[in-house]
């Protein structure tokens, strides 16, 4: 039997596109390590990490844009800490507002932000450091 | 006047003397001569005796001498004898004159025969018919002898008068006693016709000014000619009533002396005392004793006290005046040496009467000099006056004059201050022109500035949408960025990767095996995955479950590509292959390469994908601010103006609302396309406003009348505008939107717009359904 993986990144972006280039990185980046998964919305990210951990994974980090439709990034990265408290959160986004941002910082567990269009390095990077943790 | 003389020089007479015969010889032709010293006389107290009587020689013992030239006494009911002796030595007429005189009311005169009797009186004087004269003179003239006839002889004159009895007894040859009548006629004729002169000339004045006091002086002047006329024998006429009533007659006449006083001193306002003694008095000599005189009193009676009351009355208005000429009365100056010429006049004929000068022409008449030169005088005075008066005019004119100078001058004041008021209203009233064409201009310049503001206003409510839509904008060019990035990142990864094996693992590919991945590639690189995450997550653990079933390893990565590849579809093909007899390793290579493989197409068409959407967008940006607003008209297209619009705002409808959007196809027209655009921002960024970006948006267009119209309509499921509202919403500056999130001019704006292009806008409402807005716009 193959080793089965049972530890995940959640990947949180309204385009798909986004979705997909970065899955691609962090899949290539940690070599089949973790479970890379996505959710086009707030509402499914929270829903998938639920999902996630009926399927006995645990969702390590959740990297997630700020302006989606309805839920927005730091909306749900607070409810993400509330209920999955040790998840780790990265935002990644190409506009947010200020306060958001400072509202993320302040009521979850968010440690970075990095800005679109983003250097794959620095992410790894980052990932890196917050997974450390 | 006279009496009063008369009085006083009764007061002073006293000569009484001894009956003397004496025979006066008269013997000159041509010179008169006053026999009063050579006369003698019988005072016949009861006017009884008769010329029989007087014969006796008792009462020839009774004539007195008399010791002056006029005989005269005091009125009184007394008749006087007159005796006298004269024997005529001329050889001519001798005659007596008895007076000239009212005195001489009756005259009984006894002139001897040759036997020396008196048989007959010869009767005259003034109250005797005028034809018992024997010459016809006033002066009562009458024979004593025959010429030749010197004879001596004694005559004797009975006279009676009820007045003051003067008589200037005169005797002469006819030419003596006419010529000295000539020149008592000429001084009388002199005064007359000064009187007269006087008279005209005060009438004259009175005409001319209107003064009372001129007509009370004619009246004056002209009744004393009468009065001293009368008294000295030159009666206007001769009625025997003037004669028995003369105080009557003197004292009406007279009366003019105190009225002209009266007025001419002013003597109720200068002397109210004196005043109303002088009423008094003249009441009792003007108007009480003229009354009796009238009524039946004798004049003898009454001239008594009648002299008493004028000589008082006389005296009082003299001393009055001396008085108030003292005071300083100009006008009582005049008059005091006026009535001093009179008295003065009075004195000298008072002298000669007793003695004291010689009685001749001029003593005799000196009353007529005195009241002469008191008429003339007053003349003058009131000349004078008029002189004074006409000074006073002067003066008052002058004043007036001065008066009137004094305004003119202050109307010239006034006038140069309205002037110069005038002038500096005109001033004013230019600076204010000035100002208000300023004004005009600054108002021109702020039109001109407004509607540059209004330019900006356009420009900067385009801006503060934009303001709005930065958010999405920045997330629109930084997603399809990030994308790109990522992507092309990505591909070089793989490309590194990849490429330096590739050649070593096609080679260990079998026949079979390389059809499988040429197939699987060729599914992964040709399909897209229309399938939400969701979706496919569910097939990915679906596919995980059943590879498990399977005993197929790693099944969770084999499902995880096969979902990223989307080729789900060739499970079949997949299956085999997984189950075959390659090694896991291999099985995994195979499968890695085809992902990677594909997943450089697919990153390629993100890069493609991401960049005609960042492009899209900044075309978009470019072409919704773009400022120049050129005048002309160009062509537009008009649904490229509304897609470039839900371009800027895909990233907002996305996010909460359906768009529908159906468009038919329009030919294109002259307009203002980025104008187009700023209507379509207004009304798609109302919408989503009025939507709380939750709801649904149909945009739609169809074409109209003859495809010349075209109707755009753009519904949401908003919450309506409210009715109160709705009729102000296309106002400038009404806006529902909280201070700093609009301006107010979105719609103002929207409308004009739509009117530039000769369009309409209008909407349907429904509150708590939504709203449809309908813009139309002609194609040509």
């Amino acid at each position: 039997m193959a080793t089965k993986k049972n530890k995940a990144i959640l990947c949180v972006d309204d385009d798909p596109m986004i979705l997909m280039s970065l899955k691609l990185q962090l899949t290539q980046s940690f070599d089949g390590q973790f479970i890379v998964e996505t959710a086009e919305s707030g509402e499914e990210a929270l829903e998938l990490i639920d999902f996630l951990q009926g399927k006995s994974i645990d969702t390590l980090l959740i990297i997630t844009d700020w302006l989606m439709p309805k839920m927005k990034g730091d909306e749900l990265l607070v409810t993400v800490k509330k209920r999955f408290p040790t998840v780790r959160q990265i935002m990644l986004s190409g506009q947010a507002e200020n306060e958001a941002v400072q509202n993320a910082f302040k009521n979850s567990n968010l440690k970075y932000f990095i800005s679109k269009p983003w250097n794959k390095n620095d992410l790894i990077q980052k990932v890196n450091e917050v997974l450390k943790n | 006047m006279k009496k009063y003389i008369l009085l006083l020089l009764f007061l002073i007479y006293t000569g009484f003397a001894e009956a003397q015969k004496e025979v006066i010889v008269y013997s000159s032709l041509t010179k008169s001569e006053l026999i009063g010293k050579k006369i003698t006389f019988l005072e016949d107290k009861q006017g009884t005796l008769t010329i029989e009587d007087i014969q006796k020689e008792k009462y020839q013992n009774q004539f007195q001498n008399h010791t002056k030239d006029v005989f005269a006494t005091l009125p009184s009911s007394s008749i006087i004898w007159i005796k006298t002796t004269i024997q005529n030595q001329t050889n001519k007429d001798l005659w007596i004159e008895i007076g000239k005189s009212f005195s001489c009311w009756k005259i009984d005169f006894y002139r001897p025969n040759k036997e020396g009797e008196y048989q007959k009186a010869i009767l005259t004087g003034a109250a005797r018919p005028y034809e018992n004269r024997e010459y016809p003179t006033n002066f009562f003239w009458l024979k004593l002898a025959q010429e030749k006839d010197t004879q001596t002889k004694t005559f004797y004159v009975k006279l009676e008068s009820n007045v003051t009895k003067t008589y200037p007894l005169k005797i002469g040859t006819l030419l003596a006693l006419s010529q000295d009548k000539v020149w008592t006629d000429s001084v009388t004729a002199a005064f007359i016709g000064i009187m007269f002169i006087m008279t005209f000339y005060n009438l004259f004045l009175f005409f001319s000014t209107k003064d009372l006091i001129y007509f009370l002086y004619t009246i004056y002047v002209f009744l004393s000619f009468f009065v001293l006329c009368f008294l000295n024998g030159y009666p206007i006429f001769t009625d025997t009533f003037w004669w028995t009533n003369n105080i009557f007659c003197i004292g009406v006449l007279s009366s003019s002396v105190s009225i002209f006083a009266i007025y001419y001193l002013e003597l109720k306002k200068e002397a109210p005392l004196i005043y109303k003694i002088v009423i008094g008095l003249s009441s009792i000599s003007y108007i009480v004793l003229p009354l009796l005189n009238i009524m039946g009193v004798d004049s003898v009676h009454l001239a008594m006290p009648f002299q008493t009351v004028i000589l008082i009355l006389s005296n009082t208005i003299v001393i009055t005046s001396a008085y108030l000429w003292y005071k300083g009365n100009k006008k009582a100056r005049f008059y005091t040496v006026g009535w001093s010429f009179l008295m003065l006049g009075i004195i000298i004929f008072l002298s000669a009467l007793n003695g004291i000068i010689e009685y001749n022409l001029f003593t005799s008449n000196a009353m007529y000099f005195g009241h002469s030169l008191e008429v003339l005088l007053f003349s003058l005075a009131l000349a004078d006056k008029l002189n004074t008066e006409k000074k006073e005019r002067q003066l008052v004119q002058e004043e007036n004059i001065r008066l009137i100078n004094q305004q003119k001058q202050v109307l010239e004041i006034t006038v140069e201050e309205r002037t110069k008021e005038l002038q500096n209203s005109n001033l004013e009233l230019q600076s204010s022109e000035e100002k208000l064409r300023r004004q005009k201009i600054e108002v021109e310049h702020s039109y001109k500035e407004l509607q540059t503001t209004q330019k900006h206003l356009i420009q900067s409510e385009k801006m503060a949408t934009l303001g709005q839509l930065v958010a999405n904008i920045a997330h629109e060019i930084n997603t399809p960025l990030g994308a790109i990035y990522s992507s092309s990142s990505n591909i070089e990864a793989i490309l590194l990767e990849t490429l330096p094996t590739f050649s070593t693992f096609i080679k260990k590919l079998d026949k079979k095996t390389l059809s499988v991945f040429n197939k699987l590639l060729a599914f992964a690189i040709k399909k897209n995955s229309i399938l939400s995450t969701k979706e496919k997550r569910k097939i990915k653990y679906q596919l995980i479950e059943e590879f498990e079933k399977l005993d197929i390893e790693n099944s969770d990565y084999y499902a995880d590509v096969i979902m990223d590849m989307n080729i789900q579809e060739q499970k079949k093909l997949i299956i085999n292959l997984l189950q075959s007899n390659h090694s896991e390793e291999f099985k995994k290579e195979i499968f890695e390469t085809i992902f990677r493989i594909s997943t450089i197409i697919r990153s390629n068409k993100t890069i493609k994908e991401a960049t005609n959407r960042a492009a899209k967008t900044v075309v978009a940006l470019k072409n919704f601010v773009r400022k120049d607003y050129t005048q002309e008209k160009v062509e537009v297209n008009l649904n490229e103006t509304i897609e470039t619009t839900l371009t800027l705002y895909h990233n907002q409808i996305k996010q909460g609302i359906d768009l529908n959007c159906t468009l038919v196809e329009v030919p294109s027209f002259l307009g203002y396309p980025d104008e187009l655009m700023q209507v379509w921002t207004n009304l798609i960024h109302n919408a989503t406003q009025a939507m709380k970006n939750k709801g649904k948006l149909i945009i739609s267009s169809q074409l109209k009348d003859d495809e010349k119209v075209v109707l755009i309509s753009m519904q949401d499921t908003g919450e309506g505008i409210p009715k109160k509202i709705q009729d102000k919403i296309f106002d400038a500056f009404f806006t529902t939107k909280s201070a700093g999130q609009g301006s107010g001019l979105g719609l103002d704006i929207t409308k004009k717009i739509i009117e530039k292009h000769n369009g309409k806008i209008w909407f349907e409402t429904q509150e708590g359904i939504g709203t449809t807005f309908f813009v139309e716009l002609p194609l040509k």
